[in-house]
């Protein structure tokens, strides 16, 4: 198939063999994660496994795209058995962009499966066929920039002047923390999930890779074409950019453009820089290499306590943005942990000598000397970090505070221990996507129309680019096949709807197959609301579809596309369901129903708040929906209602057989069949 | 094609040439993507006729280098080419183009190239040399003759063409953040 590489590599940790599987045996999936869960269900046997059992199997998929011109799509999965969920370590999934899911196309491949576990550490070196194992007992112990560095030292630079490209992790992945990352160059992370623990648990340091060949294109013009319309129509003119304030802040849209925000500290010695193939180019890169290539929440995780300390954002920033990527730890838990843990210290909890008993420098938070101390600990699970290291949910375990602290919102870990990203209690459908599946959805497709752009706007006393009738106009345009304007009503009235169960699903379906298995970046994609495009009209979903049928020459209509999002989500929920998935354990913790969410201030001086769209009374506005918290009746009449659109028995939440041969997946409805009734006996 | 040229005597300068502003490119690949695509047809680096080559953990700007043909006045590739396969079409600008039925794939003229890495490329499938031919021959993707796929598609402007021949090799190198947009971006301009 067109955009294929064209080969699945079989990595055997264990006996350090390979094995090559043509990859149209799986096309039906198309790649990424849809190819990535068909080998998982098909080469891991029980699925009740756990995260560091040897006979867990991480799969990594570029996704169909990744290779090709189109924008913002050089990008892959990874899914396995996740370390970081709690309390069950389900099937999980994590994303990261950069060079590598490019050059893995080139090299041939359109996965690599990594199968058993090795009996020291090994380094896994991919160049074109030949695929080689590396004694890393040097490497383990280095940070990830020196690991990647030194492997690159190893390879060399390419007489056509490219640099090796590395996966690795550093000490937090080989001391099995469940938030450790795979670092990829300075910022590019699989980040959630806990693979880096994974990897570690498997002794397995490094992948590098060094690809000559390329990706076979339908239409190639078109295919330019293509590419050339998206970007002259719908994103930023670098040479005039008509900047809107809102897009300064937020890159999920097409037409967003590079923030001034992740790197303020370092203003005219760095250039944007981009993902291969990206149109976007959001992440900075400086002359200090402070901050290199961080965005998004690396970039910030330490910016408000340095601000707070400092009265500005300093170097400290990027120093601390840099620290996450060389130990290998997850930005999102070191941001919560930094969060909760002063909650803990300033009400007596934790400290010298308290409950908590931890020689933290807690009074230096926003200096350097804490944040150092702090990775470090986690890194090399010294003191407090061996707790932190597991996550934070099991940390508050150890220390006999997780009810309380899920019942007062002192720990915001609404998913699965997942640290709170979009408040499910504003941005509900956020809640719900994270809740149906395993993780932080992290998905930004209604984000833009839903928060970002009226909040902004109306704190900062300007009128939004689009009204809430006309934002609630263009999802009935582009969210087919829905095309249900009262997705986007965030009243209070409509959070346990049919309506909202759309949105969830839409946002379900369109990821699954055009981010996570064709591979487009969630900073560009899906674009509804675009201030470049015709009456500020994103090109969702013609875009898309030009982009597929340049690149695989297939026809393909845009509700056929959701429809294949909505495959693969069930073959997902077949192996959630194998793992014993139920619905009585998709429910938020005591905070999401019993405390108000309370907005923020993102300008001084000014009340928190978060203003979406709402539809009262038969007339659509922005309206500030805080304080506000969830019903629980509400949240359980809104999973019935999720459960049988998606066609899944409401009892327990898994997918009837009905619905799965429908989805031509009689051999997985079959498997989960099997598992019912050996439970049942 | 050019025809036979007599190597003694100059040769014919080119008339449009690729430029670039290093210290904006942002190191996507788009560039060598979209050749590669409008040359071969193939989405890949390897046959691509302008390389770009970045380490990501190096210091801004040294950590880019935008290597681009520069259609040279006195050519090494083509003084090194020993089947004649190297010619000047002053029909498209003067551009040093390779002529593929004739190029034996003994890679002199991409050892001659001053220039590192080579701004000539080998591709290994073909067994055959490349290099930029100011978008001569693209069948892969139609387009207005000048127009050059790498500077159509560079999302920031980082490539351009001149008429004018660049002074020296810095010649080649310039500042493209024109128009304001770079420092709106609170990207530096100088």
């Amino acid at each position: 198939m067109n955009g294929h590489a064209g080969t699945i590599l079989r990595i055997d940790l264990t006996h350090k063999t390979t094995e090559l599987i043509p990859t149209e045996r799986y096309e039906e999936w198309g790649g990424g994660h849809g190819l990535a869960a068909a080998l998982f269900f098909d080469l891991v046997p029980d699925k009740t496994i756990g995260c560091f059992d040897p006979r867990n199997t991480l799969v990594i998929a570029p996704g169909l795209f990744a290779g090709t011109l189109v924008p913002g799509s050089s990008r892959a999965e990874m899914v396995g058995i996740q370390a970081q969920s709690y309390p069950q370590e389900w099937f999980g999934r994590s994303n990261c962009g950069g060079r590598f899911p490019a050059m893995l196309k080139y090299a041939g491949y359109d996965a690599v499966v990594i199968e058993g576990a090795a009996d020291s550490p090994t380094w896994v070196h991919i160049s074109d066929a030949s695929v080689t194992f590396h004694d890393a007992t040097g490497l383990w112990g280095l940070n990830t920039y020196d690991a990647q560095k030194a492997i690159a030292g190893k390879i060399g630079v390419t007489k056509d002047g490219e640099h090796p490209v590395v996966l690795a992790i550093g000490p937090a992945g080989e001391n099995l923390s469940r938030i450790a990352s795979i670092q990829h160059d300075a910022g590019c992370a699989f980040g959630q999930g806990g693979f880096g623990g994974v990897w570690g648990s498997k002794k397995l340091k490094a992948i590098s890779m060094m690809g000559t060949g390329g990706v076979p294109i339908a239409d190639p013009g078109g295919l330019v074409d293509a590419r050339l319309w998206s970007e002259r129509i719908y994103s930023y003119d670098a040479d005039m950019p008509r900047v809107h304030q809102w897009q300064e802040f937020i890159t999920s849209h097409f037409g967003g453009h590079p923030n001034r925000q992740w790197v303020p500290f370092e203003k005219s010695t760095r250039r944007t820089s981009g993902c291969w193939n990206c149109h976007l180019n959001c992440k900075p890169k400086t002359a200090s290499q402070l901050g290199n290539s961080a965005h998004c929440i690396t970039a910030l995780f330490y910016q408000d306590w340095d601000l707070a300390k400092h009265g500005q954002v300093t170097e400290i920033s990027g120093k601390a943005a840099n620290l996450l990527g060389e130990l290998g730890i997850n930005a999102f838990e070191a941001y919560e942990a930094v969060t909760y843990l002063n909650a803990l210290h300033e009400s007596g909890v934790l400290g010298k000598g308290k409950h908590v008993d931890t020689s933290l420098p807690l009074e230096d938070i926003g200096e350097l000397r804490f944040v150092e101390d702090l990775l470090h600990r986690i890194a090399y699970r010294i003191e407090i970090g061996d707790d932190l290291a597991e996550g934070l949910p099991r940390a508050a375990e150890r220390w006999g505070r997780l009810e309380q602290d899920l019942t007062s919102g002192d720990l915001k870990a609404p998913f699965w221990g997942y640290p709170i990203h979009y408040d499910p209690r504003t941005e509900v459908y956020w809640g719900y996507a994270s809740l149906l599946t395993s993780r932080d959805v992290n998905c930004h497709d209604f984000n833009v129309a839903a928060f970002w752009m009226p909040t902004l706007d109306i704190m900062n006393d300007r009128e939004p680019l689009l009204t809430a009738a006309e934002v609630a106009e263009v999802i009935a345009e582009k969210a087919v096949p829905y095309c249900d304007p009262l997705m986007i009503d965030f009243s209070d009235e409509n959070l346990y709807s049919i309506h909202m169960a759309r949105t969830t699903a839409w946002l379900l379906h369109y990821s699954l197959f055009w981010k996570q298995s064709c591979g487009l970046c969630d900073n560009a994609f899906a674009d509804f609301i675009n201030p470049y495009g015709p009456n500020n009209r994103g090109l969702t979903p013609e875009g898309e579809i030009r982009f597929y049928q340049a690149v695989t020459g297939r026809d393909l209509d845009f509700a056929e596309s959701l429809e294949a999002g909505r495959r693969i989500l069930n073959l997902d929920r077949v192996i959630w369901s194998l793992q014993g998935r139920h619905r009585d354990q998709e429910v938020f913790p005591p905070f999401v129903y019993e405390v108000d969410a309370v907005g923020t201030s993102y300008v001084p001086g000014k009340d928190p708040a978060y203003y979406c769209p709402v539809h009262v009374n038969g007339r659509w506005s922005y309206k500030n929906v805080v304080p506000r918290r969830l019903d629980r009746a509400g949240v359980e009449a809104f999973k019935t209602l999720f459960y049988e659109l998606e066609g899944w028995d409401p009892e327990s939440g898994r997918p009837t057989a009905d619905t799965l041969r429908s989805l031509d997946l009689a051999r997985e409805a079959a498997e989960l069949d099997r598992a019912n009734s050996g439970a049942a006996a | 094609m050019g025809g036979t040229l007599d190597l003694e005597a100059d040769l014919p300068e080119a008339s449009l040439f690729l430029i670039s502003d290093p210290k904006k490119c942002t190191g996507c690949h788009s560039c060598m993507v979209t050749c590669a695509l409008a040359h071969e047809g193939k989405a890949q680096f390897s046959s691509a006729r302008i390389l770009i080559s970045e380490d990501r953990f190096g210091s801004f700007p040294i950590d880019i280098t935008v290597g681009t043909c520069r259609q040279c006045k006195d050519p090494a590739c083509l003084r090194a080419c020993q089947e004649g396969a190297i010619s000047v079409d002053e029909e498209h600008f003067g551009a040093r183009v390779i002529d593929p039925d004739l190029c034996t794939g003994c890679r002199r003229c991409m050892r001659a190239c001053h220039f590192y890495p080579s701004r000539v490329r080998f591709m290994r499938e073909a067994k055959r040399t490349v290099k930029c031919d100011l978008c001569r021959d693209t069948p892969h993707w139609k387009h207005e003759k000048g127009r050059l796929a790498c500077v159509e598609v560079c999302p920031v402007n980082a490539l351009a063409t001149t008429t004018e021949p660049p002074l020296g090799l810095s010649g080649y190198e310039v500042n493209l953040r024109r128009g304001g947009g770079w420092s709106k971006l609170d990207l530096p301009t100088g």
